[in-house]
């Protein structure tokens, strides 16, 4: 009767956790007692519970862990792409193709009718539309890299949560579990919820000791080792991209699965893919605009004028104590492409980031300009071989991006300023443009390099869908191979009900025939 | 187990039904990028195509409107020194009666004003025959010189290809006398016609010994000569009348070739119409191909959908309710 009723237990316990994530079923171990010997033959003595068992099995559980991190991963990657994919979503016709085609036709309406007012305030205000276009496609991806940042930080604070929560049930399991064969199913069945959750944030590796508690490491490092944690940090390196430390150490490149991965991976692919090339695009149109429009007269006569706010240099620090400054001195010489600065044994040397290939180099004296592809910078203070200075065109490309002429009549649609009025030639050239293969954008115009940056978010979000779905289907494949093991199926549990329950009542109407047979020798 | 892959199902369901259901509300097959990329990017370019297409056709018919009128002005052009020349060749008789003389000079000098107006034509702002200086006048209104410039102003009617949408006034009211000319006149004189600089001819009248320097003008415009013609009339200039005659000839040659062009361009503009109207219906058919979704076929996928998520559910509520519990009492 002990048996059924510690059967009815476990089989209540199963169906109050029969929605319970990760919950694996457990089964009552009957064993017969040792029959005991009374001369003429061994008598049973019945059934003693002999442990209650955790129907988990070890290897699918491995394989639930391993695919939660590659599906934590595609659907981080996923998501984040999925939102610059709308960004640059031609198929609505959100985006910056119909904005650049608008600003080339008006410099057609202009070319048609150089003196028309109408044709250069239109032009004007379909410039501002490009313009604002830009900056909110930047803004938004800008979003998005932050909205992953973040992610990566909420994520980051959950891994440390479930570090703690695994290490103080490894204390709890280690104390139920010591000096006895018992095995804390619960308990266990808690941390194999919580190694899961964590594997969908961030691979992991783990080992059981043999104690019972769990060491679980990332990257090489602890995370969990017994009851002790390691706090996991994150850090924002100088290309704008997210580190990870743990025990110290950066950790960033062993982490290739998992949520954190998928966003880390998808912060550096926005921003090295789409930001970096809506960057050059506009820095682009901004460079060959302005070279062009800078020789043309205005209607007013006057000539020079910027047509866009000039390209500027932006620098980035980080040495301790050097300074520097940067401009740029011939802007046809600049190719739009990032530098980097470094220094050694009293040389500096500057290497173009996109080729690899060094630009110029010399020996470094404090505040000397430094000349090279139309830019000019000046390093002043003392430099350690550990500093490393950024220079790029392309930072600020689209925050500086901006109409700079207000009057129409500075337009310049002219070549000369004899040929005032009615000359078009300039208008005609600046129209002319968007025919062009433009040098620094490997040699295409801009239209066909703003269609790679959209064919290039389009199949990266193809990718990580297909993989997302893919990983998706894996994972419940196998949830399911364990939900059939190890999950609680409450028709199951209702026979096994029935069944302890019919044993119990036997063994009542046992405890009643015995007190019977009592009564009919106490009634004699 | 059962729940988790009911809800599945279910969600995949509709999802596939809400994609179909945007496509059918957007009536496009690819409705972002991840969807078809390559079609994608070829919509992206048609769509571009068109537009610069339509581009090119606001531009053609900006430049055929000015050329149309163009071309009726120097109709009107050659119309008057038509009349200009027979009136020198009524002219060139030195015996004139002095009506005959009276009703010549107010002729030509009808003919010098409307010469002057059609040169200085306006059309929606611009001075036409101006070149480049389209806010002025292109021939000065009392000493009849041209002051434009030999600007053309040339439009973009396709990828690459321009054509003016003006003829300058120094193309279109003047000649330019390639190589120095001498012709003998009935009286036996001779007249030499020396280029000067542009379009300017200098012209000498000598006597029968080719010598003597008897007279001599120059003229860079038609409304130039037509003024010195009508001066040459009432002053009973019968030499200078002769010597006038050869170089209308050329001037209605002249005009004649300049609207020979203006015509051979419309012309083009005319062809030019018709590819890129030719060019822009294959694209959209392109276009639509790759973008436009088949209704019918989406919205009877859309139905079979409906009627698979609606069976789920039937299943999924009969099977979700079944339970052994509820047989024991």
């Amino acid at each position: 009767m002990y048996a059924s009723q510690a059967g009815l237990s476990v089989v209540s316990n199963n169906i109050a956790n029969a929605n319970t994530p990760g919950y694996n079923k457990q089964d009552v171990i009957l064993e017969i007692l040792s029959p005991l010997d009374i001369g003429s033959g061994y008598m049973g003595m019945g059934v003693t519970v002999a442990g209650i068992k955790s129907t988990s099995d070890r290897f699918i559980q491995a394989q639930l862990y391993y695919q939660q991190q590659n599906m934590g991963r595609s659907s981080a990657l996923e998501q984040s792409l999925s939102q610059i994919e709308q960004i640059f979503n031609e198929a609505k016709e959100a985006g910056l193709s119909s904005p650049i085609a608008n600003f080339f036709d008006a410099w057609n309406d202009v070319a048609t009718d150089p003196t028309s007012q109408a044709a250069r305030n239109v032009l004007l205000q379909n410039a501002d539309v490009l313009v604002l276009a830009a900056q909110r496609m930047e803004n938004r991806i800008n979003q998005t890299i932050n909205e992953s940042r973040i992610g990566i930080d909420d994520a980051v604070d959950q891994i440390n949560t479930i570090a703690d929560d695994i290490a103080r049930l490894n204390e709890l399991i280690v104390i139920a579990e010591a000096g006895q064969g018992e095995r804390a199913n619960d308990f266990r069945n808690q941390r194999d919820e919580y190694l899961n959750t964590l594997s969908a944030l961030i691979e992991n590796t783990w080992h059981e000791d043999v104690d019972g508690s769990i060491t679980i490491a990332i990257g090489m490092r602890n995370l969990v080792a017994g009851t002790s944690t390691n706090t996991l940090s994150t850090t924002i390196d100088t290309s704008g991209n997210k580190n990870l430390f743990l025990d110290g150490i950066n950790i960033t490149s062993h982490v290739t699965m998992g949520k954190v991965s998928g966003l880390l991976s998808a912060g550096s692919e926005i921003q090295t893919g789409s930001l970096a090339g809506l960057r050059k695009l506009i820095a682009s149109v901004t460079k060959e605009i302005n070279l062009l429009h800078e020789q043309g007269y205005g209607l007013d006569g006057t000539t020079g004028n910027s047509f866009f706010s000039s390209l500027q240099v932006s620098t980035k620090n980080l040495s301790a104590s050097a300074s520097i400054t940067g401009s740029i001195t011939d802007i046809t010489q600049v190719n739009l492409d990032e530098y980097s600065v470094s220094f050694s044994a009293g040389n500096y040397s500057v290497t173009d980031k996109q080729t690899g290939a060094v630009a110029i180099s010399g020996a470094y004296v404090s505040g000397n300009p430094i000349n090279f592809n139309g830019i000019q910078i000046t390093i002043t203070g003392a430099v350690t071989a550990a500093d490393t200075f950024e220079v790029s065109p392309l930072t600020d490309a689209i925050k500086n991006f901006n109409v700079a002429l207000s009057d129409a009549n500075k337009v310049a649609a002219a070549s000369a300023a004899g040929d005032l009025p009615g000359d078009n030639s300039m208008a005609l050239q600046i129209a002319a443009i968007t025919d062009t293969a433009i040098s620094n954008l490997s040699s295409s115009t801009f239209t066909e390099f703003y269609q790679g940056l959209v064919t290039t978010v389009g199949s990266l979000s193809r990718a990580a869908a297909d993989s997302s779905t893919f990983d998706e289907n894996l994972l419940a494949e196998i949830k399911t191979r364990r939900d059939s093991a190890s999950g609680v199926s409450l028709d199951e549990e209702a026979a096994n009900l029935i069944r302890y329950q019919r044993a119990y009542e036997a063994g009542a109407k046992m405890i009643q025939v015995a007190d019977e047979l009592i009564q009919a020798v106490l009634n004699i | 187990m059962l729940y988790d892959q009911l809800t599945k199902s279910l969600r995949n369901n509709l999802d596939e039904y809400a994609a179909l259901n945007e496509r059918v509300a957007t009536g496009k097959k690819i409705n972002k990028p991840s969807e078809n990329v390559v079609g994608l990017t070829q919509a992206m370019g048609y769509r571009v195509s068109i537009g610069t297409n339509d581009q090119y056709q606001r531009n053609i018919d900006e430049v055929s409107s000015q050329l149309g009128y163009v071309d009726t002005v120097l109709s009107a052009v050659s119309a008057a020194i038509q009349q200009v020349k027979s009136d020198a060749v009524s002219g060139q008789n030195g015996a004139l009666d002095a009506t005959n003389q009276a009703i010549l000079v107010q002729n030509t000098t009808q003919l010098r004003d409307q010469l002057l107006n059609l040169g200085n034509s306006v059309f929606r702002g611009r001075h036409i025959f101006s070149g480049f200086l389209t806010d002025q006048n292109a021939f000065n209104a009392t000493t009849y010189a041209y002051q434009g410039d030999a600007g053309s102003i040339e439009v973009q009617i396709d990828k690459g290809a321009t054509l003016p949408l003006n003829v300058p006034g120094s193309t279109a009211f003047s000649y330019t006398l390639s190589a120095p000319d001498v012709i003998h006149l009935s009286g036996g004189q001779y007249v030499h016609y020396t280029p000067g600089a542009g379009t300017t001819v200098a012209v000498e009248i000598r006597d029968t010994d080719n010598v003597t320097v008897l007279d001599s003008f120059s003229f860079s415009n038609v409304i130039e000569m037509t003024d010195t013609l009508s001066t040459a009339i009432s002053g009973s200039n019968a030499l200078r009348v002769q010597a006038l005659i050869k170089p209308f000839e050329k001037m209605i040659q002249q005009v004649m070739t300049v609207q020979s062009n203006v015509g051979s361009w419309t012309n083009r503009l005319n062809a030019q119409t018709g590819i890129l109207e030719q060019s822009n219906l294959d694209i959209k058919d392109s276009l639509s191909k790759v973008e436009a979704d088949d209704i019918t076929r989406t919205v009877l996928v859309l139905k079979q959908r409906e009627t698979m998520i609606e069976a789920l559910r039937q299943s999924s509520a009969k099977v979700l309710s079944n339970s052994l519990l509820d047989f024991i009492r």
